[in-house]
This record gives C-alpha cells, sequence and structure tokens, in this order.
C-alpha cells in the first residue's frame, strides 16, 4: 500500500475515534501498538527504512498547519501514530518527530506520546545517522517522485538537511532538489527554513545566489 | 518537552483542578481541549458502528470516563487513580449482579490484575423473566468520543470485558 493511503487512513476522523476511545495512556498506546494501518506503515519503513524520513516530514508539515485556539489540534491523534511508528522503526528520528511535536499546538496524545519516547529513547552518538548522500539522492529520484507532493518534499528535503551533521549540507540541499525536480519556489522555500535559523550554510549561498551561481564550499554546521 | 510541568495533574499542575478524593488526598487530573465538532461528529458514527444500539447522552471530550464519575464532567481524570479513589471514597465490590441498583459503578478491565480501562455509572438494573438474567444499562464516557447510554456488555472490545462492580451505598 502506498504511503499517501497510508496517511488519507491514519489522518481520518476514524483513526482517531478509534484512539480516543481511551481514557487514560495506556489504553492508548495499546491502541497505537495494535492499529492496522500503523502496523502496516511500519512494515513499510522495515521494507524501506528511508520512507521514515517522509513520514517526518509529514509530521513537520502537520505541526506547521495553523490551529482554531477554540479546539484540540484536529492532527493530534496522526501526530501522536506518526512519532510512535517512527520511534519503533527509527529511534533518532522518533526523537527528532518528539522534538517536532513540542511546536504543536493543543495536542494531547501525541503529547503523551512524545513526553514517552523522549523519556524511554534516550538520545545517543548513533541517533543522526543517515544513508549516504547518493543513497539519499537515489532515493529522491525514486520512491519520493511517487509518494510525495511538493509541499512534502521539501520538508524531507529540509529534514535530511537538519540531520546531515555538518560538510556539504548546502551541496546536499542542492543535490536532492535537483533529483527530485523541486520547483524553484520550493527550493527556496527550503532555504528559507533555514534562514529563519540563521543557519551559516546559507552564506555562500546568498553571496552566489545574487551572481546567478552557487557555491560548493563545504560549510560546518553546528547543529 | 520544555515548558511541560513534571508532575503532571498534581496540584502544582497549572492545568489541574482542585480535586481531592473522601479523605482529602490529591486525585490527579488535568483539564482539556474540546475536539473539533467535526471530530465529534466522527467519533459517533464510529461509536455508533462499532456498537449497534447505544444511544448519544453528549459529545464532549475534555473529560474522560473517570472524570465524568469522579470529577462531574470538569476535567480529566488520571486513570491510574482509580483504584486508590474508590478505596478512598470508601466503595464497595458487589459480587452479586442481583444486587445492583443505579448510580452503581461498573468497571471494565482486559486482565483480572489489570488496569481499570474503563468506568461508567449504572443507570438501570432490570430483570428479564424469560432468561431469569439481570439486564444492566450503564452511562459512560467513552474516552475522548462522547457519553453513551449502553447494555453493560456493548462497548468497544477495547475495554476488555472482566467487569466489576461498586458502590458507596449506605444504610441499606
Amino acid at each position: 500500500m502506498s504511503l499517501r493511503k497510508l496517511f488519507l487512513e491514519i489522518e481520518s476522523g476514524a483513526f482517531a475515534a478509534r484512539l480516543n476511545l481511551a481514557s487514560g495512556s495506556r489504553l492508548a498506546f495499546w491502541t497505537l501498538d495494535a492499529d492496522p494501518a500503523l502496523n502496516r506503515l511500519e512494515e513499510e519503513l522495515a521494507e524501506d527504512p528511508q520512507k521514515a524520513l517522509i513520514v517526518l516530514g509529514r509530521v513537520e508539515q502537520l505541526v506547521r498547519i495553523n490551529v482554531d485556539h477554540r479546539y484540540e489540534n484536529p492532527h493530534d491523534a496522526a501526530l501522536s501514530a506518526y512519532c510512535w511508528v517512527l520511534a519503533k522503526s527509527n529511534r533518532g528520528l522518533g526523537r527528532v518527530a518528539a522534538h517536532l511535536l513540542g511546536s504543536s499546538r493543543q495536542t494531547w496524545w501525541a503529547r503523551k506520546v512524545a513526553d514517552a519516547v523522549l523519556e524511554n529513547f534516550p538520545a545517543s552518538t548513533k541517533d543522526t545517522e543517515t544513508k549516504t548522500a547518493p543513497a539519499q539522492v537515489e532515493f529522491f529520484e525514486g520512491v519520493a517522485q511517487r509518494e510525495l507532493d511538493e509541499d512534502q518534499t521539501a520538508s524531507a528535503i529540509y529534514l535530511l538537511a537538519s540531520l546531515s551533521t555538518g560538510t556539504g549540507k548546502y551541496s546536499l540541499i542542492s543535490a536532492l532538489t535537483s533529483a527530485s525536480k523541486l520547483s524553484s519556489s520550493s527550493r527556496a522555500e527550503v532555504l528559507g527554513w533555514f534562514q529563519q535559523l540563521s543557519d551559516p550554510v546559507l552564506l555562500p549561498y546568498r553571496e552566489h545566489e545574487e551572481h546567478g551561481e552557487y557555491d560548493d564550499e563545504v560549510v560546518e554546521w553546528a547543529y | 518537552m520544555s515548558g511541560e510541568p513534571i508532575d503532571e495533574g498534581s496540584e502544582h499542575d497549572t492545568r489541574s483542578l482542585q480535586l481531592v478524593s473522601k479523605n482529602g488526598t490529591w486525585i490527579r487530573n488535568v483539564r482539556k481541549d474540546e475536539r473539533p465538532p467535526s471530530a465529534m461528529e466522527d467519533a459517533e458514527a464510529f461509536a455508533q458502528a462499532q456498537c449497534p444500539g447505544i444511544t448519544t447522552r453528549s459529545l464532549s471530550s475534555t473529560y474522560n470516563c473517570a472524570g465524568l464519575i469522579f470529577a462531574a464532567r470538569r476535567t480529566v481524570v488520571f486513570m491510574g487513580e482509580l483504584k486508590r479513589v474508590l478505596r478512598d471514597d470508601e466503595y464497595e465490590l458487589i459480587t452479586q449482579r442481583p444486587r445492583l441498583t443505579p448510580g452503581d459503578l461498573i468497571t471494565y478491565k482486559a486482565r483480572q490484575d489489570g488496569e481499570i480501562l474503563h468506568i461508567g455509572v449504572v443507570l438501570s438494573v432490570r430483570l428479564v423473566p424469560a432468561d431469569a438474567e439481570i439486564e444492566v444499562t450503564v452511562l459512560s464516557q467513552w474516552g475522548f468520543d462522547g457519553e453513551y447510554i449502553h447494555s453493560e456488555l456493548n462497548v468497544p472490545a477495547s475495554y476488555g470485558q472482566i467487569r466489576e462492580y461498586f458502590s458507596e451505598r449506605r444504610g441499606i
């Protein structure tokens, strides 16, 4: 089953209703663990671990959506589910998702799952391991083209670059945006997100963009 | 998570209401946002599909099953508190179903030694002469999916089928 279909199922009213039958965390976590859609998603990630980045991109996307202040976040159940599956599949990405959920507003189960992930999966030096840049490029040339829309692609690239431990971050962004045929406006959006973080990787980009060229200069990233 | 209280639901948690049991012991609780109306409509449809024959009483998500019983629907009471609250509030286990009466409580578990997963209040008790069986109708809040009137066994499977009954009645 494609990730798109699984996303639709997990983000449905029926899924939220199923999770919200629980009055407490114990039953909620059992529900997440036993849910058929989440189990299928977990199988997808086991088959191709790089797909976890797509799920993480979806988390980042949902977290950015504005929420009606009168009500609970309508994506609370889905956010909790994605964080749950990510933590089971890749501890480091699970922790990233849990931290992302910290900026989501008016959530209930998402916060509880995030707290549980951060408490039960302490950070380790192996947390930020990702595949090599060429493997990531290949991934975007293949799977991501079929699975992601423009916005999700941009989110996934941003997250991949965020997880990169430093050198050649800008080159990675350039390679991934080319491989995924990201539009120039979406590419600018990805770089804009780093700009908001005052990411030093952008300095050579800003300088050379003015001249219509970019620089492959290695830039250290202090994450 | 940054900004979240470490001692969630305690008297130090600004999201808690002042709630204590009969002997003055704090009952952990946290107030919660209402879910969007469309989500509650979906929840009702889901509940009706899962358990045909239930009657919707209310569609609110600011309290859970324990909050309905022990906090008058004002807040979410932590499920881990239930065994202690039942004891502190001097509830006694009813072992014979014919002794049940409206106002008594019913709990649901998946395992005999497990945590209470759901709790409701007995609305009516009826003897079915043909079967010589006791038919119990319950009012309970189904997590954050709304409040329903249902027969004792007509609950989501996830609540478990192990039921116990409690009463605080005196002088009868």
